[in-house]
């Protein structure tokens, strides 16, 4: 039950943020879309700025690998 | 770096100011300062840009695209054979320009109109192509065909109607069917053509009939019509492959002109831009009526240059005084940088983010160094960094975009580190590497071994954030801004002193080692609130948020190394098959794209938001020097 549970929360640590990331750059490659056709120039900061939201996944993952080592 | 500046005032005599300017625009290392006034164009710089904006518009009518091929050689052989500086020449050009633009607009012209012409022809030889057997069997004196186009419901309606119509004509029993030849065309759009071939006494009532029902008589494109239809059908045929001929010969017309004429276009247009920068030079210079004066930057080391240029040609005729920028000008001044010919290529990450100050800190030299060791550790695998190296070097080679050269270059770098963490990490494309080879790990095998690789990665985090810190304690002391250098200094204090706290527990040192860690903490908080007040320890807790987020190097490197491990077992899977085989390439290349795209991505992004925060200060001046094009111009904006 402990391993179920330690499974679970590990998915959940990274399946929740990786949600919240995948939300959040939506919205910013929408608008960055938008961004880069008007001014192209911006498509390198544009590009950087939708890879900000990953660090709350990369953080999750790595929560969520330190859990699984536990089970192992 | 950042090259030192001088402030540069020349004076000179206004009869031979555009003797000066000329040879300030070849010598090409000014920055020409233009006063900030509002100026109305003079005549003669709205000529030039008038006949630049005709030149381009040629160059576009033209399709002229090869300016990639354009080379110094061309441009030097155009400047000698055109001088801007006889009176009335510009106009003469023009006057030559507007001959050619109609000749080839003439051409251009035409192409326009038979380019049409093509194209209605072509939808009605759609029809046409269908009808040919049907209209060469039915032609005869006798006979009168016509094409019509009906709506396909009312078709079978239609056709019944006809019948019955030529039955109550002649008045005979026999089945109308046999005196009606028809013949139909299914279009796309709900539509179709109707051909049918009547007796010619009947064609008149036959016409009415089917105008009365809706149908509309097919017709060939104006200039194709003939008496009869199958003179018609021909006539579309004939004007098609006429038409193609016509055109191929004005596209060959075109191609030539375009060869001849677009690279003397292109280099007019260059030498137009040219003159116009040195008219806006002269104009904008302060004139006080026998003397003028031009001022600009100038890099401190080329000053000895300028001065042997100008006194060689105008000897004492020219006053040239410079001097070093005061503390008050320092945002004023453009900012060169100016690195060795190997870390060039990382200034490219500089132009998407602000240009930095004059007095601030060119972090070319330390992108060079961390961003290929960051990027070759999350991608840790010989066999990428091999592939990569390639990459690098072919795009190094590759002269299509300007872009291409320093990410090659760049792209080596990373290759280079890949490999060395390849061998720390024991990989070669995944475990395949030790399943062949038997290679093993120097360092650690990081798919196994998660915890030391994150804790290394994190130690790396707080080291890059404390050459950060550092940076900007720096920036603060020498730009004497108190509070900066204070809340940096204090933040690296803090960071430093949690580290060592988090040392001394760990290792179990003794008890003086936690008492000189306390004192420096609380030094270190006091210079904190001293610096930033309570933003100070807000920022303390980012920059400890900032060395966490370098776990994502452990952690895309994590997932790169499974990935790999995953499409070699597709092989122990599959069997040593070509699904297999062909299954572990696909997943090996996904791996790759996504170990180059993702491992670049994320250590820029470590660079611009973690590390340039403690200590890059932008929104500089970039230096533009007053100079002539180069080999390096491209397509003009």
């Amino acid at each position: 039950m402990e391993k179920a549970l330690l499974a679970l929360a590990a998915a959940l640590a990274i399946g929740i943020p990786a949600l919240a990331t995948a939300y959040a750059q939506a919205k910013i490659g929408s608008a960055g879309a938008g961004t880069v056709a008007e001014k192209p120039e911006t498509s390198g900061t544009m590009i950087i700025l939708e890879a900000i939201p990953e660090t709350i996944v990369i953080l999750g993952f790595v929560v969520a690998i330190m859990m699984i080592l536990q089970l192992a | 770096m950042i090259r030192e500046m001088f402030r540069l005032a020349i004076w000179g005599l206004t009869s031979e100011r555009s003797e000066v300017v000329e040879t300030l625009h070849d010598f090409g290392l000014v920055h020409v300062v233009t006063p900030a006034e509002f100026r109305s164009p003079s005549e003669q710089e709205e000529t030039l840009k008038f006949t630049r904006a005709k030149v381009l518009g040629m160059l576009e009518a033209l399709e002229w695209k090869d300016w990639g091929s354009f080379t110094d050689e061309i441009l030097e052989k155009s400047r000698q054979k055109v001088d801007f500086g006889i009176e009335g020449v510009v106009p003469e050009i023009d006057r030559s320009l507007d001959s050619f633009r109609e000749r080839l607009a003439s051409l251009l012209e035409e192409r326009r109109k038979l380019a049409l012409s093509q194209s209605e022809l072509r939808k009605a030889h759609q029809v046409v192509f269908h009808f040919i057997p049907f209209v060469t069997a039915e032609d005869s004196p006798e006979k009168e065909i016509s094409l019509w186009w009906v709506k396909n419901p009312s078709l079978q309606k239609t056709l019944a109607g006809i019948r019955a119509k030529i039955q109550a004509e002649s008045g005979e029993t026999y089945e109308p069917r046999d005196s009606l030849n028809f013949h139909v065309l299914n279009m796309e759009s709900g539509q179709s053509v109707l051909g049918i071939s009547v007796e010619t006494s009947l064609f008149e009532e036959i016409d009415r009939l089917m105008r009365a029902q809706g149908a509309v008589p097919w017709k060939a494109p104006e200039g194709y019509n003939r008496a009869r239809m199958r003179e018609s059908v021909l006539a579309v045929e004939e004007g098609l492959r006429e038409g193609a001929s016509r055109l191929e010969h004005l596209a060959g017309e075109i191609s030539r002109t375009r060869e001849e004429w677009g690279p003397r276009l292109a280099s007019l247009y260059i030498l137009l831009d040219e003159r116009l920068e040195e008219a806006l030079v002269e104009s904008s210079s302060r004139t006080n009526g026998e003397t003028f004066l031009i001022e600009g930057w100038i890099p401190s080391d080329a000053m000895e240059q300028l001065l042997e240029r100008l006194s060689s040609r105008f000897g004492t005729r020219v006053l040239v005084q410079w001097r070093y920028p005061s503390s008050e000008e320092w945002h004023r001044v453009p900012a060169l940088l100016s690195n060795p010919e190997a870390i060039r290529p990382f200034e490219i990450f500089l132009r998407l983010i602000p240009h930095p100050l004059y007095r601030g800190v060119d972090p070319t030299a330390l992108m060079a160094i961390f961003f290929p060791f960051f990027s070759g550790c999350m991608v840790g695998d010989v066999g990428y960094g091999i592939l990569i190296g390639l990459l690098g070097f072919w795009l190094s080679r590759s002269d299509r975009h300007p872009l291409m050269d320093p990410a090659g270059k760049i792209l080596i770098w990373v290759c280079a580190w890949s490999i060395a963490w390849g061998i720390a990490f024991g990989e070669f494309f995944g475990d395949l590497g030790h399943r062949l080879f038997h290679m093993e790990p120097v360092w650690v095998e990081r798919s196994h071994a998660v915890l030391p690789v994150l804790a290394f990665t994190v130690a790396l985090g707080a080291a890059h954030i404390s050459i950060g810190l550092f940076l900007g304690f720096l920036e603060g002391i020498r730009n004497r801004h108190r509070h900066l250098w204070m809340e940096r200094l204090g933040t690296l204090i803090v960071l430093l002193s949690l580290v060592g706290l988090l040392l001394i527990v760990r290792l179990e040192m003794p008890k003086a080692f936690f008492t000189v860690n306390v004192s420096f903490l609380l030094i270190g908080t006091a210079l904190l609130i001293a610096g930033g007040k309570i933003g100070g320890i807000i920022e303390t807790f980012s920059a400890l948020g900032n060395v966490l987020s370098y776990v994502r190097i452990a952690a895309i490197g994590l997932s790169s190394a499974i990935l790999a491990v995953v499409a070699t077992r597709f092989v122990d899977v599959l069997g040593l098959s070509f699904l297999g085989i062909l299954m572990a390439l696909v997943i090996h290349l996904l791996n790759l794209v996504l170990a180059i795209g993702g491992s670049g991505l994320h250590s820029a992004r470590l660079h611009y938001v973690e590390f340039f925060s403690k200590f890059y200060q932008g929104g500089g001046k970039e230096f533009r020097p007053f100079s002539r094009r180069r080999f390096s111009w491209k397509k003009p904006c």
